[in-house]
């Protein structure tokens, strides 16, 4: 779930890069309403075969993430997940972003904001499902560098 | 500023062009395509700039002059003032190359969410040419994204020897190229048709004309600090 509309481009190809493999392509941002994220976590966790739940975006500029936090957590709980069990990584800088943080933290969700790149929180999601025993590792895609590194 | 619905946006235009507005900043997503193409025309006929539609705004924080929602409730966060010019198709991401330059440890002079619109009134390459012009200005990180060619025109533009200055450029969106043609992925404008608007060639494109290319969005922070 990624937020923005070039945000969510940036996290696709940096997670991708990272060796994770997206589920779907989800674009959250605009200041989403409770019920509407909970609904679209809902949607997401519903697919089979998801193993981890991946929620970023770029620091936000009219974006409220305390409410995209509480529609998030709503949805997992009900849903019955254990963050301690099932990977959630979540980076979301922004508008009230310490009451997001504080509702992530209460339900035992990882979360960061500014610490973390979004190259970085990518590579944060990918080593935290590496943990599990049943992730498949997924080679970068082999798109043509233009680039030397 | 131009916050109405899509359909009201060509009238409050006309009117404030109208009553002598030069510079007017349309912030409402997906405008009709016919009212944007009358618009510019209108804009260009009556010597008016318009920015957008679909933009977050424009802000200069040496002059703590900002306009539209852009930087939100905290603007110090991501915006500091220096002498790195901002150019973005995506009003988030505005914010988030600025937070990289001051990151990499410099500040930005001026920043623009130019639009996500398929037609935008002021287009990147419009915004080179005024960076070039002014002596604030050092250097210049631009965020592009799948389709348009308003990459590949900034090419041509630096090859022509319009932009001196030193230009990042970051392609996001290179998972699209990957997707079903003709599939918009956030903005409007962000769709690959017909192979055209595609990231690898608006990389190689840049890239040929001496643009420093991020690969990885990490890497505006090292690119950065190698220019200055």
């Amino acid at each position: 779930m990624c937020g923005g509309g070039g945000g969510s481009l940036v996290l696709f190809d940096e997670l991708m890069e990272a060796g994770g493999k997206a589920a779907n392509y989800t674009e959250f941002g605009g200041n989403p309403t409770e019920d509407k994220v909970y609904g679209l976590t809902l949607c997401i966790l519903s697919k089979p075969g998801v193993e981890g739940l991946f929620v970023a975006h770029n620091i936000t500029n009219n974006t409220q993430v305390d409410v995209e936090a509480r529609g998030i957590v709503r949805a997992l709980k009900e849903l019955g997940v254990d963050p301690s069990v099932f990977p959630v990584v979540t980076r979301m800088p922004g508008i009230n972003e310490a009451e997001g943080f504080r509702v992530f933290k209460e339900y035992g969700i990882e979360s960061y904001g500014e610490e973390l790149t979004m190259t970085g929180s990518c590579k944060k999601m990918v080593e935290k499902m590496c943990l599990m025993p049943w992730f498949t590792f997924h080679p970068a895609p082999s798109m043509v560098r233009y680039v030397k590194r | 500023m131009v916050y109405v619905p899509p359909s009201a946006v060509y009238g409050a235009v006309c009117e404030a062009i109208d009553n002598g507005i030069k510079l007017i900043v349309i912030i409402t997503e997906n405008v009709p395509q016919h009212d944007a193409i009358k618009l510019y025309w209108l804009a260009k006929k009556n010597g008016v700039n318009f920015i957008g539609p679909n933009s977050v705004g424009v802000i200069r924080p040496s002059c703590h002059v900002k306009l539209g929602a852009i930087g939100g409730d905290n603007t110090e966060r991501c915006f500091v003032p220096g002498h790195v010019g901002v150019i973005s198709r995506s009003g988030g991401m505005t914010a988030e190359t600025a937070w990289m330059v001051k990151k990499a440890g410099f500040g930005v002079s001026t920043c623009i969410s130019v639009g996500g619109d398929p037609i935008i009134g002021t287009s990147p390459v419009e915004f080179l040419a005024m960076f070039q012009e002014d002596p604030e200005t050092e250097a210049v990180v631009m965020f592009a994204e799948p389709g348009t060619s308003f990459e590949e025109d900034a090419a041509d533009f630096i090859k022509t020897g319009g932009f001196t200055k030193p230009l990042i450029v970051y392609v996001a969106g290179k998972f699209t190229e990957n997707m079903p043609e003709g599939t918009v992925f956030g903005h409007a404008a962000a769709i690959i048709s017909k192979g055209m608007g595609k990231p690898s060639t608006k990389m190689r494109k840049l890239e040929e004309a001496g643009v420093l290319v991020a690969y990885n969005h990490d890497n505006i922070i090292p690119l950065l600090q190698q220019i200055f």
